[in-house]
């Protein structure tokens, strides 16, 4: 087993269907990255991978057991949510972020505490403070905290660097890559800061407009896509049988972007540029206004 | 190593590169250990599964070698086996793109050797 | 159920909290009153204490029901509680908590009008009927508050209330004024012990409602 499989995940809120019929498999034992616009759905399909929120049609099984209202399998999974807190003391505004961690503490099995002061030291994070008076990088803090303390096996991240600054955010990435390296625990990771993020992941999923599209090795994928330019007819015979994106035409001149089979390889000639591409650049290409 | 990384080239392959560099200016000597995978994910923030493959390049290679438990070694010879290889691709790399390019151009041959020549 | 131990571990500690809290509320309301009315606190306090502890058990009561379920309920899903064994383990907590509170005022009751002592066979099971009852009305305000939002909840709450109270006076009433009265009195035992059984079924009615009806609805978070 070792894997996390969503089958056929659909969701809709009332008539509006947000998920349409999503399937993928995660491995065990790496680091994903769950790349999409913003309202793509990936806060949805997190939740309901994570066994948090209902689907409206479809299962999440990990290692085997479904997900759903099964405690054995909520047990395998952390999704810590982003929190935004907007109104005043009402509410969960009200809980110190001691009291937060406290609850964590006692609900998640294999929480480490050795993990949790060690990044609240990093951090410097006041834990007397209420929730309510934090700012956003303070709250994205609270839960890295509750999520890489949790120890679960599947951990998923929902925009964990919203708020953070550079430093904060080149720390979070660090201090992940320790504990995945000790643990070899099963990280998605969802965001649509792409680029920095990029060279952690070892596959991206790209969710546009509720659809899985792509599933690949990220250093794979950045290989075998680039931009061709040049003159209009060469342009299109590369892109003869190939899959492209973001096809422009500018005079006598095309540009596109292309997806090479793997291994394969494609040179500058005097008509035609090929320059390599980077995560953000094929993200945009493939899930942008005009893909 | 403390290069950064580019966005020019594929991460694997630069830490392989890297790798090579600090073998050819003697940073690296033969027979002493290289960094983990892990410590190199660690120093470039990049997922260890990259930086094991960028090792595993060298080890296909012959450049580096495992000792089981320990970790990855310089290959004895390591040095004159990158040159070696990095002056066969020094055509490939160079030589044939300055060709081409002097076509699109209309530079004769003989104007590129001349060119060559004053390049020093 | 797996995980029943942590749920119920972790909604003692914080229900004890909030019923310390509304213990420390009240106490600072008549401290408060005492010192504008000049009189001493801690006479007014005792004189009055049965009032005071029923008053903090039931506001409790409704208290949780609106803010346990819209607050911290949510959190425990957050962190992978199975819902039913969270809303139980909520339950159970809300309601040992209450009851202790209640049985409380109910001794303080017993010290101060000795005469209920000899009633103990009526007292006790009516009582009980009340309790649960009142258990029943939170978690019908918890439901609410969940399905609606705690801003509808508390107004579909008092006009729910107010229903109630309208019922039980016209229900008084009818008691007082015929055959019904005479049959209660008659045998007041039996109808404390129909009363208590009502009570305890209503409450069991309105956990099943909250665990069930609530299995499958979206939780927004913050």
């Amino acid at each position: 087993m070792n894997t996390l499989e969503c089958k056929g995940i659909v969701k809709k809120f009332g008539s509006n269907e947000v998920l349409h019929g999503v399937d993928v498999t995660l491995e065990k034992g790496k680091i994903y990255g769950l790349i999409g616009r913003n309202g793509a759905g990936k806060t949805t399909l997190l939740s309901i991978a994570s066994g948090q929120n209902p689907a409206t049609a479809g299962e999440v099984d990990v290692d085997g057991l479904k997900v759903w209202d099964n405690q054995d399998a909520l047990d395998k999974i952390c999704f810590s949510r982003e929190l935004n807190i907007t109104a005043g003391n009402t509410g969960i505004g009200g809980l110190k972020v001691k009291e937060y961690l406290k609850a964590a503490r006692t609900y998640f099995p294999g929480y480490d505490k050795s993990i949790e002061e060690r990044l609240i030291k990093e951090f410097e994070l006041d834990i007397k403070k209420r929730l309510s008076k934090l700012s956003k990088g303070m709250l994205s803090m609270v839960t890295i905290i509750v999520a890489l303390a949790s120890k679960s096996e599947y951990t998923f991240f929902d925009e964990p660097v919203a708020g953070l600054d550079v430093v904060a955010r080149d720390t979070f990435y660090k201090i992940l890559l320790e504990e995945f390296a000790e643990s070899g625990r099963t990280f998605v990771i969802s965001t649509h800061i792409i680029e920095e993020a990029a060279d952690i992941f070892e596959e991206v999923l790209f969710l546009d407009k509720g659809n899985i599209i792509l599933k690949e090795n990220t250093q794979e994928l950045v290989g075998r896509t680039v931009h061709v330019s040049g003159v209009s007819e060469e342009v299109d015979k590369i892109m003869e049988g190939k899959k492209t994106y973001h096809v422009e035409t500018i005079g006598r001149s095309k540009a596109a972007t292309v997806m090479l089979e793997p291994g394969e390889e494609l040179r500058n000639t005097a008509d035609i540029t090929v320059q390599p591409m980077n995560l953000q650049q094929i993200f945009v290409a493939m899930c942008g206004k005009e893909a | 190593m403390n290069e950064f990384l580019s966005k020019e080239k594929s991460i694997y392959i630069q830490i392989s590169e890297m790798i090579e560099n600090d073998i050819l200016r003697d940073i690296l000597l033969e027979e002493e250990k290289v960094p983990s995978t892990n410590d190199l994910a660690k120093m470039y923030t990049i997922n260890p599964a990259t930086a094991a493959k960028g090792v595993n390049i060298l080890v296909d290679s012959g450049v580096l070698y495992k000792k089981r438990g320990i970790g990855m070694f310089v290959s004895e010879g390591a040095k004159e086996m990158i040159m070696k290889r990095r002056k066969a691709e020094f055509y490939d790399n160079y030589v044939k793109a300055i060709v081409e390019e002097a076509i699109s151009l209309g530079i004769t041959r003989a104007d590129l050797i001349k060119m060559i020549d004053e390049a020093k | 159920m797996t995980g029943f131990d942590r749920n119920l571990k972790y909604w003692f500690y914080y229900v004890s909290k909030s019923m310390l809290a509304i213990y420390a509320m009240i106490i600072g309301i008549v401290a408060v009153m005492s010192l504008l009315d000049g009189s001493n606190f801690i006479d007014t306090f005792t004189e009055n204490i049965v009032l005071y502890l029923t008053m903090a058990s039931a506001m409790s009561v409704i208290v949780f029901g609106f803010t346990n379920i819209t607050v911290m309920f949510p959190v425990t899903v957050s962190m992978s509680s199975r819902r039913r064994t969270s809303l139980v383990a909520m339950n159970v907590a809300q309601q040992v908590i209450g009851l202790l509170s209640f049985t409380i005022s109910f001794i303080c009751a017993l010290i101060k009008w000795p005469v209920l002592k000899e009633m103990l066979s009526l007292v006790i099971p009516a009582f009980l009927g009340v309790i649960g009852i009142l258990f029943f009305l939170g978690n019908i305000v918890a439901f609410l508050s969940e399905r609606f939002g705690r801003t509808v909840g508390m107004i579909l709450y008092i006009v729910f209330v107010f229903f109630v109270v309208f019922l039980c006076t016209i229900g008084i009433g009818i008691v007082k004024n015929g055959k019904t009265f005479s049959m209660v009195m008659a045998n007041p035992q039996a109808f404390a012990i129909l009363f208590c059984a009502a009570g305890i079924i209503l409450d069991v009615l309105g956990i099943v409602l909250v665990s069930a009806g609530l299995n499958k609805k979206e939780i927004k978070y913050c």
